[in-house]
């Protein structure tokens, strides 16, 4: 009895050690591995030059892939999973295996930030390059890999970005860090309609701010139970961006009046409040869409056009909303406002952009890798051009019989190959791709809206040929900015600022009598130091 | 003479010592996960530099603090945080308890049950899901909108409209929590002794008089503990439902410290000034638990130490 009693607490004993121990271990395992699979060798930041590699790869050939970890923002559904037909193509083609990590463009900031705070990088990480304070500061703190002579070494890169654009990215001593994803700076955000509306109502297509807003009324007073104006998938007055050009507004920084040799910002121009004070009359009078400023989800203005519930739209992609309007109101046509004219006479045109939104650094713990990864790079815009650009055919294009290549639109394609699948594989795209009119026509005729090309081009052209810029050089930082300017946009403007469209009590007025208390607390000198640091006050020219 | 206490603990230890390694592993996780960070907090009083880390980074003393305490708008976030914070109190604490009070009551087990599940899935649902719920009933193009619209009344603005803003924080925060909320007082009412039912029957106690003069005394010190623990975080006015709820037209009435922090600390990379306004919440709400505290166990309730 005894000694059957001796075994049961000597079991007992056993198994509490053995359950003791499986936690432990699960505890040690737990604390122990991470997401990071970063493949880079860690540890030594001034290490030796580049190129200085054991394996030296090159993209296409038998030697062992390159593995690296990688962070981007995803504009389109963040739907990605691993292992995909296409990724395993380019991966096989380009000798490289990336852990991808993907975050919605609207997170990407706040989240990879809070990565790179904990110190926790990736190989290759997205973020707004020497633009941006956060990131110049890292920069500057010898987090990235510093990449001129992989420049030098691999011309496909260096030629994929315009000279210009790399001296901005260059700090003070020529040094470049970042390798920034272009945008061809004329993106117009079209001021598009319902021509069937219009044309059953009545209305003939407005020229001007006035001759819009009563359109907009008899569109209101006919009944029909649809918004007369929306918004497309971005904040507000950003998507009426060429619209504010007719109130003589570029939404960003121009020569003050008082002193031309002075550059102000939007908020202390009459024409800007002009327009952004206009949208809230808009939208007190029940002209714009009521959800807008107020509805979390940016697209639905978007979404309320393509099911046929919008008359007007500001901003949206042609060759996105005219086959989904078509699935939705089989009758309906579209048609684009060419650039209004102001109240005052003032000629609309289109707000140009700084041709980089966002870009790349290397990590400088991957130096030893980091030749491998500028070959991939450059093989990229080489060798695998085609794959890059095009995808695999048969499943992402075809060819017509004239051999060029048509994409096949997101909605025919197999999961695989839709474009959630190839955006987190992007990198680098070369400027003399991003205003590609044969590839742009391919891609209407992809959609089956062949016919809508040419008129599309000529609005293009139409809204180019009136450029407004932004007369301040995004690569020029005020030290008072970096200090206290994010504190006092958010303790005197971010009120008043953030809540135009909401606030229908809020005027004009009281607007400016916040920029004055933000002035008085520190902004004023923000401005002066902008202008004394910028020595170039000319109109910007990002086109040619 | 001291080595004895000593050596008897140390035997005491030995011979339980497969209890202790049984909780080792919580030890180490609450060192791990929750003592160890407590390094960072000198983030606040220093400059940060990522690559240099924490412990190289110059140190700046109560710039982040003077920052905060100087801020235009420190004293309405502070003030919206303490408001939101009693109206949860307030309003949102007695809920689940009457709600429980409610469900002990129902003796038909499957509707019990069916009730309980209701009520306790949106606890579920993340806030970001439960708020796009909400929106489409209170949004412009809502469904209760449209019912006003429907019947010929005026549209009524939920969503921007300061003077609901409050109401409709404390209202939803209910909505999504009351049921899980229940579950301890659920707990606490089965612990019940039914003798003491049966007795104040005998004494000629109604329903009334039973909850009064039994059911309510025997949850009261779970009914403290719970209000002590819920004071500790008055300045953690719920980040994830205001933020969700929060629009600029409302920052006069919501702004609270959590979602001022989160726009300047994180979205502007300010982690200094969130790690300070951390820092400074941590302490408000150490001294309003030792105060609670000592208040329930000077009452003779169960405290929490």
């Amino acid at each position: 009895m005894d000694q059957q009693k001796t075994k049961k607490k000597q079991l007992m004993k056993a198994g509490l050690l053995s359950l003791v121990v499986i936690m432990l271990l699960s505890l040690f395992t737990g604390c122990t591995s991470n997401n990071n699979t970063s493949s880079s060798t860690e540890g030594s930041t001034n290490g030796e030059a580049a190129g200085d590699n054991e394996t030296g790869d090159t993209s296409g050939d038998s030697s062992e892939p390159l593995k690296f970890s990688y962070s981007r923002p995803t504009w389109g559904p963040a739907t990605y999973t691993k292992g995909g037909a296409y990724e395993k193509e380019l991966f096989k083609q380009g000798n490289v295996d990336i852990d991808v990590r993907i975050i919605p463009v609207v997170d990407y900031d706040a989240t990879i930030k809070t990565t790179a705070a904990g110190g926790n990088m990736p190989d290759v990480i997205w973020g707004w390059g020497p633009v941006d304070a956060f990131w110049k500061d890292l920069q500057d703190q010898g987090a990235f890999l510093k990449i001129n002579e992989y420049l030098d070494q691999y011309p496909a890169i260096k030629d994929a970005v315009p000279a210009g654009i790399w001296d901005k990215m260059a700090d003070d001593k020529g040094d470049i860090y970042f390798i920034p994803n272009l945008i061809y700076p004329v993106v117009p955000f079209f001021i598009n309609y319902r021509a069937d509306i219009f044309e059953e109502l009545g209305i003939a297509e407005p020229t001007s701010i006035a001759e819009l807003q009563s359109a907009l009324e008899k569109i209101k007073a006919s009944g029909k139970d649809i918004v007369p104006m929306t918004m497309g998938n971005t904040v507000p007055f950003w998507a009426g961006k060429d619209l504010a050009t007719a109130f003589g507004s570029g939404s960003g920084w121009a020569p003050s009046k008082d002193d031309p040799n002075k550059i102000v910002p939007p908020e202390m121009q009459e024409e800007h409040l002009n327009y952004k004070f206009w949208l809230q009359d808009m939208k007190k009078k029940g002209l714009f869409d009521e959800e807008a400023g107020v509805n979390p989800d940016a697209s639905f203005g978007e979404t309320k056009f393509k099911a046929g519930r919008a008359a007007v739209i500001l901003g949206g992609n042609l060759q996105s909303l005219y086959p989904e309007l078509k699935k939705s109101v089989p009758t309906a046509d579209i048609k684009t406002l060419s650039p209004l004219t102001g109240l005052n006479g003032e000629k609309g045109g289109t707000r140009v952009v700084f041709p980089q939104d966002r870009g790349f650094y290397v990590n400088v713990k991957f130096k030893d890798k980091a030749d491998q990864f500028f070959k991939f790079l450059n093989w990229s815009l080489t060798d695998g051009t085609e794959l890059r650009r095009y995808g695999i055919e048969g499943k992402m294009f075809t060819v017509n019989p004239e051999g060029k290549k048509v994409p096949i639109p997101d909605d025919e394609r197999e999961n695989d190959y839709k474009g959630a699948q190839i955006e987190p594989l992007k990198f680098i795209d070369p400027m003399s791709e991003k205003l590609d009119w044969e590839a742009q026509e391919l891609n209407f005729i992809g959609a089956g809206i062949q016919d809508k090309f040419e008129y599309y081009k000529g609005m293009f052209e139409k809204y180019a040929a009136n450029a407004y810029n932004d007369y301040k050089d995004p690569t020029v930082t005020s030290p008072t900015q970096a200090e206290i300017g994010p504190q006092i946009w958010e303790d005197y403007m971010a009120k008043v600022d953030g809540s135009i469209l909401t606030d229908m009590n809020l005027t004009k007025d009281a607007y400016k009598a916040a920029y004055q208390k933000y002035l008085d607390a520190g902004g004023q000198k923000i401005i002066d130091e902008i202008n004394e640091l910028q020595k170039n006050k000319s109109e910007p020219n990002y086109v040619d | 003479m001291s080595a004895k206490p000593v050596h008897a603990l140390g035997t005491r230890i030995w011979k339980s010592r497969f209890i202790y390694l049984l909780i080792l592993p919580t030890i180490i996780y609450f060192a791990i996960f929750t003592y160890a960070p407590f390094y960072g907090i000198t983030i606040a009083f220093k400059d940060y530099k990522i690559i240099a880390g924490i412990m190289d980074s110059p140190w700046v003393g109560f710039k982040h603090f003077e920052a905060m305490f100087t801020s235009e708008k420190f004293p309405t976030l502070l003030k919206n945080t303490i408001i939101i914070s009693l109206y949860r109190l307030l309003f949102g604490f007695p809920i689940p308890i009457l709600f429980a009070l409610m469900l002990n009551e129902v003796r038909h087990m499957l509707f019990k049950r069916f009730i309980q599940t209701v009520t306790y899935f949106p606890h579920f649902l993340s806030w970001v899901v439960f708020a796009g719920i909400i929106y489409n009933f209170i949004g412009p193009s809502g469904i209760i909108n449209l019912v006003l619209v429907n019947t010929g009344l005026d549209k009524f603005n939920f969503t921007t409209n300061p003077d609901v803003f409050r109401t409709l924080v404390v209202i939803t925060a209910i909505l999504k929590e009351f049921g899980w909320g229940a579950i301890i007082y659920l707990a606490a009412l089965s612990g019940i002794d039914s003798q003491l039912y049966e007795a104040a029957k005998i004494d000629g106690a109604g329903k009334l008089r039973q909850i009064w003069h039994v059911t309510l005394p025997g949850i009261r010190p779970i009914i403290a503990l719970l209000f002590c623990l819920q004071l500790a975080g008055i300045l953690d006015a719920g980040f994830d439902q205001i933020f969700m709820f929060l629009n600029p037209a409302l920052y006069d009435v919501g702004d609270i410290i959590d979602t001022y922090v989160y726009r300047l600390g994180i979205l502007q990379s300010q982690f200094e000034l969130a790690t300070a306004v951390g820092l400074f919440k941590g302490v408000i709400g150490m001294i309003l638990i030792i105060t609670a505290n000592t208040i329930i166990r000077r009452m003779g309730e169960k405290s929490l130490w």
